[in-house]
C-alpha cells in the first residue's frame, strides 16, 4: 500500500493544493518499508492527483482538501483522509500501526458514493 | 470593577458575531470563541492547543500568513480577504484582521485574529457584478460552485476529459470552458457530434479525405482532427459511436496519428481530447457495446454535470439570465415573473434541463406582451402536472386531448403511456402538432433522443 502525505516542513500541510512536497510511504502489513520525500513540482490540483495516481498511491492523508475535488480523487482510486495534523512521519507511523487516526484529532475519511464522511476515531 | 470586567469578558468574547482566536508565539491556539466554532465547524476544545494552520487551512497558511507577518513586524492588518476550509472541507471566504498580543511589560506573547464569514457578501458582490457565471455557465448552487472550482485545474492538466450529464446540462459549455482555460486556448475548439453521423461520414469528417478517395471527393479535405491541430477536439455524444468505429477512434487516440480516407500519409494528431455523453458508458462497457480500452482513454478525467433538478437553487438565476438576455435582444424591458409562474418553474421536472428551461422562457417571453410573465404564458405541462378528471370522475393521467390519442394508439390495457414522462412527451408532441423538430426543441433534446423515447413509449 502506498500512502501520500503533503507536508509543510515536518508537519502535515494544511492544504493539499499548496504543499511544497509529499512524503510517499510504502506500507506492508503494519511495517513501513520505505518513506521518500518528493518535491511537489506540479502545481495544479488535478495534476497532483494524477501524479499520485500514476505512482499508484491508494491513500492520501492530509489536513485540508477542497471537497470539490473529492469525486475526482475517488475516480482516481485515491482514498482521502482529511483533518490529519501534526508531524507527517508520526501520521504515517500511526497509520502503519493502525492508530494514525486516533493520534490526530478530527480526521475524516471520504468514501465512495455520497461523499459522506466517516469518523475514524 | 476589574473583576466585573474579567467576568464579563468570556460573555462578550462568545457573544460577538466575529470569530476571534489568539495564538502563542508558536502559533498554537490559546483561545477560540463561539463564532469561530461556527465558521470553522471546529469545537473550541478541539481547537485549543493546536496550530492555527491545522484548524483554518487557509490559502495563505504556507505563504503570506497575515498573523505571522503581524507578529513578525508588529504591524496590524485589517480586512485581508482569504479563504479557509471548514471541517466539511468547504471553501469559506473570510476577512481577517490581526494584531499582536503583548503582556504588561510590553513583551510579545502571541497574536490575535478577528475574522468574519463573508460568504453572503461575496455572493451579493457576485450577483451585483453579474459574476454568477463561469465562462457563460450559470450557477451558484454548491454542485456548480464545486464544478467551477475543478474546471480550471482540469483545463490546465491537458488530460483527456469525459463530461457526462443528461441532455441540456451544458456539456458543450463546460468543454468550451476547459478549452478556453487550457494552454491550448489560442488554438481552435472543434466540435463534432458523433451521434449525428453514420460511420462512413464520421470517418471522413474526423480524419478527412484526399482527392479521389470516393465519388465526389474532388479535392483534399482536412478532417476535424487536423482542423483541431494545436487546440481541442470535442467529441459530443461519444456513446453513440458504433463499435466498429470505436476501433478506428481508439487507434487514432492511442497512436496519436491518423490517415485521411484514401490517403497514404500519416498525420500527427496534435489535439486535446474532450468527450461528452448523456449515456452511461460504464454500463455500456459492461454490456459490451462500448470498448473498455477506449473508455479508459477518453475518461482520464471524468466530470459529471448535475441535472437541473439537483440544483434547483439555480433556477431563478437562470430564469433571470434568460429573461434579461431575451429582453436585451428584443430591445424590451425585462418582464418580471409573478410568484405562481416562478413557483411552477421551480417545481417542474426538467427532462431537458437548462436547455428546456431556456425554451420555456423564450416561449413565455414571446407570449407575454406585458411586464409580467404569468402562469398562462407557460406550457401546460409546467403549469398543471397533476391528474385530470376522467369522464366518470375517476382520475386520469391524461388531459382530454391526450386521452383521445392514447385511446386511439394504445393497445387495450397498455399502461406504458401512463408513465409521467410518457404523458409529458405526449403533451408536448400534441402541443407541437407532432412535429418532431419543434417537439425536440421544446423538450431541449435532440431529434434522435426524441425518436428513441417515442419508440420506447410506443408512439411510433
Amino acid at each position: 500500500l502506498l500512502i501520500a502525505v503533503p507536508v509543510l516542513g515536518d508537519d502535515v500541510a494544511p492544504r493539499f493544493g499548496v504543499a511544497d512536497s509529499f512524503l510517499i510511504a510504502e506500507i506492508e502489513g503494519r511495517r513501513i518499508v520505505q518513506v521518500d520525500r518528493v518535491e511537489a513540482v506540479l502545481r495544479g490540483f488535478v495534476s497532483r492527483l494524477g501524479a499520485l495516481r500514476d505512482l499508484e498511491v491508494e491513500l492520501l492523508l492530509c489536513g485540508g482538501f477542497n471537497r470539490a475535488f473529492l469525486p475526482l480523487a475517488e475516480e482516481f482510486g485515491i482514498r482521502v483522509v482529511t483533518g490529519v495534523a501534526g508531524e507527517a512521519q508520526l501520521a504515517i507511523e500511526g497509520f502503519a500501526i493502525n492508530s494514525a487516526l486516533a493520534s490526530n484529532r478530527g480526521p475524516r475519511e471520504w468514501r465512495r458514493g455520497s461523499n459522506q464522511e466517516e469518523d475514524d476515531r | 470593577m476589574t473583576s466585573d470586567v474579567e467576568e464579563l469578558f468570556p460573555l462578550v468574547f462568545d457573544s460577538i458575531n466575529e470569530g476571534v482566536f489568539t495564538v502563542d508565539d508558536q502559533f498554537r491556539i490559546t483561545s477560540f470563541n463561539r463564532a469561530a466554532e461556527r465558521i470553522t465547524g471546529v469545537r473550541r476544545d478541539d481547537a485549543i492547543g493546536r496550530k492555527c494552520h491545522d484548524i483554518f487551512r487557509a490559502n495563505i497558511c504556507q505563504r503570506g500568513c497575515a498573523l505571522r507577518e503581524t507578529i513578525e513586524s508588529g504591524e496590524p492588518k485589517r480586512d485581508v480577504r482569504i479563504d479557509v476550509l471548514n471541517s466539511d472541507m468547504e471553501v469559506v471566504p473570510i476577512a481577517v484582521s490581526t494584531a499582536v498580543l503583548e503582556d504588561d511589560q510590553g513583551d510579545l506573547v502571541g497574536g490575535v485574529e478577528i475574522f468574519r464569514d463573508i460568504t453572503d457578501v461575496e455572493t451579493l458582490r457576485s450577483e451585483l457584478l453579474g459574476r454568477n457565471t463561469f465562462h457563460d455557465i450559470i450557477g451558484q448552487s454548491r454542485a456548480m460552485r464545486e464544478l467551477f472550482a475543478v474546471i480550471p485545474q482540469v483545463a490546465e492538466s491537458g488530460a483527456a476529459v469525459l463530461i457526462s450529464g443528461q441532455s441540456g446540462t451544458g456539456k458543450e459549455m463546460v468543454a468550451q470552458a476547459i478549452h478556453d482555460l487550457s494552454p491550448r486556448s489560442n488554438g481552435p475548439f472543434v466540435r463534432v457530434n458523433c451521434g449525428a453521423l453514420p460511420d462512413t461520414l464520421l470517418e471522413s469528417e474526423l480524419f478527412g479525405y484526399v482527392k479521389g478517395a470516393f465519388t465526389g471527393a474532388v479535392r483534399d479535405k482536412p478532417g476535424r482532427f487536423e482542423q483541431a491541430r494545436g487546440g481541442t477536439l470535442f467529441l459530443d455524444e461519444i456513446g453513440d459511436v458504433s463499435p466498429a468505429f470505436q476501433v478506428k477512434l481508439l487507434r487514432a487516440i492511442e497512436e496519436g496519428e491518423f490517415q485521411p480516407l484514401g490517403g497514404t500519409a500519416t498525420l500527427e494528431a496534435d489535439i486535446r481530447l474532450v468527450c461528452a455523453t448523456n449515456r452511461d458508458l460504464e454500463q455500456m462497457v459492461e454490456q459490451g457495446t462500448f470498448r473498455e480500452d477506449l473508455y479508459y482513454r477518453v475518461r482520464v478525467i471524468p466530470l459529471v454535470l448535475p441535472p437541473l433538478s439537483e440544483r434547483r437553487k439555480d433556477i431563478p438565476l437562470l430564469i433571470a439570465h434568460f429573461v434579461k438576455l431575451l429582453a436585451t435582444r428584443a430591445g424590451r424591458t425585462p418582464p418580471q415573473l409573478n410568484r405562481k409562474a416562478m413557483r411552477a418553474l421551480y417545481d417542474y421536472e426538467y427532462r431537458g434541463n437548462v436547455r428546456e428551461l431556456r425554451n420555456i422562457i423564450e416561449r413565455a417571453f414571446v407570449l407575454c406582451s406585458g411586464d409580467v410573465i404569468e402562469l398562462q404564458h407557460l406550457p401546460a405541462e409546467v403549469v398543471s402536472p397533476h391528474a385530470y378528471a376522467d369522464h366518470d370522475g375517476q382520475a386520469s393521467p391524461f388531459k382530454p386531448s391526450e386521452r383521445r390519442i392514447a385511446e386511439a394508439i394504445l393497445p387495450r390495457g397498455s399502461r406504458e403511456l401512463e408513465r409521467p414522462e410518457a404523458r409529458r412527451l405526449l403533451a408536448v408532441l400534441e402541443a407541437n402538432g407532432w412535429n418532431r423538430t419543434t417537439t425536440a426543441e421544446a423538450l431541449g433534446i435532440g431529434r434522435t433522443t426524441l425518436w428513441r423515447r417515442m419508440k420506447e413509449y410506443g408512439l411510433i
